[in-house]
């Protein structure tokens, strides 16, 4: 199948792959050289401050779309079963930055609305966007509100034509908001044809790892900034984020470093999907949740490079301080708890980093506040009930019990107390270890310059020392 | 469900991309060894029966050809029965916070 005329190129997959650099260059006009330092370095901050647009431009451009400026609510309920279940004075407050309220419905409206703003500024006729999560709606809300045409590619069936129900949900929000949905079945293949429908329609490539997407998140951390300080006269002592590709982590901290919150801690959060699979046709439907998870998490923090981009602008181990990892079956549990006492109903993807929270907010003391930075829409097919049953019709055994139990692609266990959340930390040396051995291979470089052990170092968050220490150990 | 469509009609035509043989060598074997497989939706431009070769215009204009699978599809995601794993939640919190027992 295909389009039918102007098919003059060589549309093979190794030729398409073989066009990549030209089609991505004429499809986001960035000029990545520019940055390049060497093999290895290059210059993130300069990409980022000559690419995208500054905070003030990207908060305007986000008024404008309706995106941002979303409640931030104190969880006085769920703080207080914290406290319940924690050692005396310790169980600090707990906000969340209600980002369902965003025009499509999660936090990806902020990174969308500055691509989808540029696509139209320079003369774009479309945008493109490859995902299977809330990003795809939040590329058709902007391009439907700027007056866009949209194609919005997705990874939804397994052989058996068996969809997720969370993604089959998203291809309905897409296409409701005006999109064409290219659903495909398991495969890395997606790459490809994202690549083929660039280059045949001339639209704009809206990667969720450009300059404009990563720069769009600093909203949102600057926003909650200024909202814990005007309402609370302090910083928060920890923001949480959901870390998936990166970009929310990136954005995120980019943000709360401009508002000026140097001691707030940036903790990153996944749900663990580890032994399972990404690119597996059978795995593909024995796990609950599409994004938010190690299998993303991860390898994009130890190479963020591996996106649709030259050099991705989400750099996660530039800025967390802590990652850790939650099970499916603690955020179906706190995704039923955020309904039940704070009467907030929200999708469960979304409230990965609030599973994370109500177990962490356990070591700060009461009179601290701790963010989690983001929810997300619910309905049909993206809600505990439709995930869990689907779950249960794909073999996997649901039942409550202790989370430690929980075993991706086989047992999702409910918690049956408050006290059983819990966080697993998973160790930022090893990925930081990881992340140096990737971009020495990626590079092929065998002597490291001074200048690149400053970049490895900024890259990694830490000091010349560690890395030429490990630098030695890798070789 | 209407087996036939006529130009105009809202329809979802089916298409393979890659064949086993032209799949990633490096994919888990259960991953290479079924076809990339594709689905669009679109206004026919011709008049088909379920199963054959049809032409259609998406929303953004593109006009493909793949086989007809649907005409009018819909979607069919739902909430499904109740999950007995979840219903109890609720409940054993508002007794932890107001010690009201309810059930």
């Amino acid at each position: 199948m295909g389009g039918e005329g102007k098919l003059t190129k060589d549309i093979s997959y190794g030729s398409v792959l073989g066009r990549k650099n030209d089609i991505m260059n004429k499809a986001l006009g960035i000029d990545y050289a520019a940055f390049e330092i060497s093999p290895l370095a290059f210059d993130y901050e300069g990409m980022m401050n000559n690419t995208a647009y500054s905070l003030e431009e990207t908060a305007a451009i986000q008024k404008q779309a309706g995106v941002g400026n979303t409640p931030l609510f104190e969880l006085k309920n769920l703080t207080a079963l914290v406290r319940a279940n924690s050692p005396s004075g310790k169980g600090a407050r707990i906000m969340v930055k209600d980002e369902a309220a965003n025009p499509a419905g999660s936090f990806k409206d902020r990174r969308a609305s500055i691509s989808v703003y540029h696509a139209r500024e320079k003369g774009y006729p479309g945008v493109i966007a490859a995902t299977s999560g809330n990003y795809g709606a939040a590329v058709a809300s902007q391009a439907a509100m700027r007056g866009l045409k949209c194609i919005i590619v997705q990874e939804v069936f397994d052989s058996k034509h068996i969809g997720q129900p969370e993604i089959i949900e998203k291809t309905r929000k897409c296409e409701a908001l005006g999109a064409e949905v290219i659903q495909l079945t398991v495969g890395p293949e997606l790459f490809y044809m994202s690549l083929l429908l660039l280059e045949e329609t001339g639209f704009f490539n809206a990667s969720l790892y450009s300059p404009l997407g990563i720069s769009g998140v600093e909203t949102l951390g600057y926003e909650l900034a200024g909202q814990v300080r005007e309402r609370y006269s302090q910083d928060p002592a920890a923001v949480i984020v959901t870390h998936a590709g990166g970009g929310n982590v990136t954005g995120t901290a980019r943000g709360l470093l401009k508002a000026g919150c140097i001691d707030t801690k940036v903790i990153g959060v996944s749900v663990d999907l580890m032994g399972l699979h990404m690119a597996s046709d059978y795995d593909f439907n024995r796990k609950s949740f599409t994004t938010g998870h190690t299998g993303f998490g991860v390898p994009f923090a130890s190479w963020p490079d591996r996106t649709d981009v030259p050099r991705s602008a989400a750099r996660p181990l530039r800025y967390l301080d802590r990652y850790v990892t939650v099970t499916q079956g603690e955020v179906f549990y706190v995704t039923q708890a955020l309904a039940e006492v704070e009467g907030l109903e929200r999708g469960p993807a979304g409230n990965t980093s609030l599973a994370a929270a109500l177990a962490i907010a356990s070591e700060y003391d009461q009179d601290e506040i701790v963010v989690v930075q983001e929810t997300e829409y619910t309905g049909a097919g993206k809600h505990p009930m439709a995930q869990l049953n689907f779950a249960k019709n794909m073999g996997v055994e649901i039942r409550r019990g202790d989370p430690a139990e929980n075993v991706p692609g086989k047992t999702i266990v409910i918690p049956e107390r408050f006290s059983q959340l819990q966080v697993t930390d998973q160790s930022l040396g090893k990925l930081r270890r990881s992340y140096l051995r990737n971009s020495l291979e990626s590079s092929k470089i065998t002597h490291v310059s001074k200048e690149e052990v400053d970049f490895l170092a900024a890259e990694t968050r830490t000091s010349r020392e560690w890395v030429v220490q490990i630098l030695k150990e890798l070789k | 469900m209407d087996l036939k469509c006529k130009p105009g009609d809202w329809v979802e035509v089916h298409g393979i991309i890659f064949e086993v043989q032209d799949r990633l060598a490096s994919l888990p074997e259960e991953t290479r060894t079924v076809p990339f497989e594709m689905w669009i939706k679109g206004f026919a431009l011709d008049e088909c029966e379920k199963g054959q070769l049809c032409s259609i215009k998406t929303v953004t204009g593109r006009i493909i050809q793949g086989e007809l699978t649907e005409v009018n599809p819909g979607y069919t995601q739902s909430f499904g029965p109740a999950v007995a794993e979840l219903q109890r939640i609720g409940s054993e919190l508002r007794e932890q916070l107001w010690g009201v027992k309810e059930n």
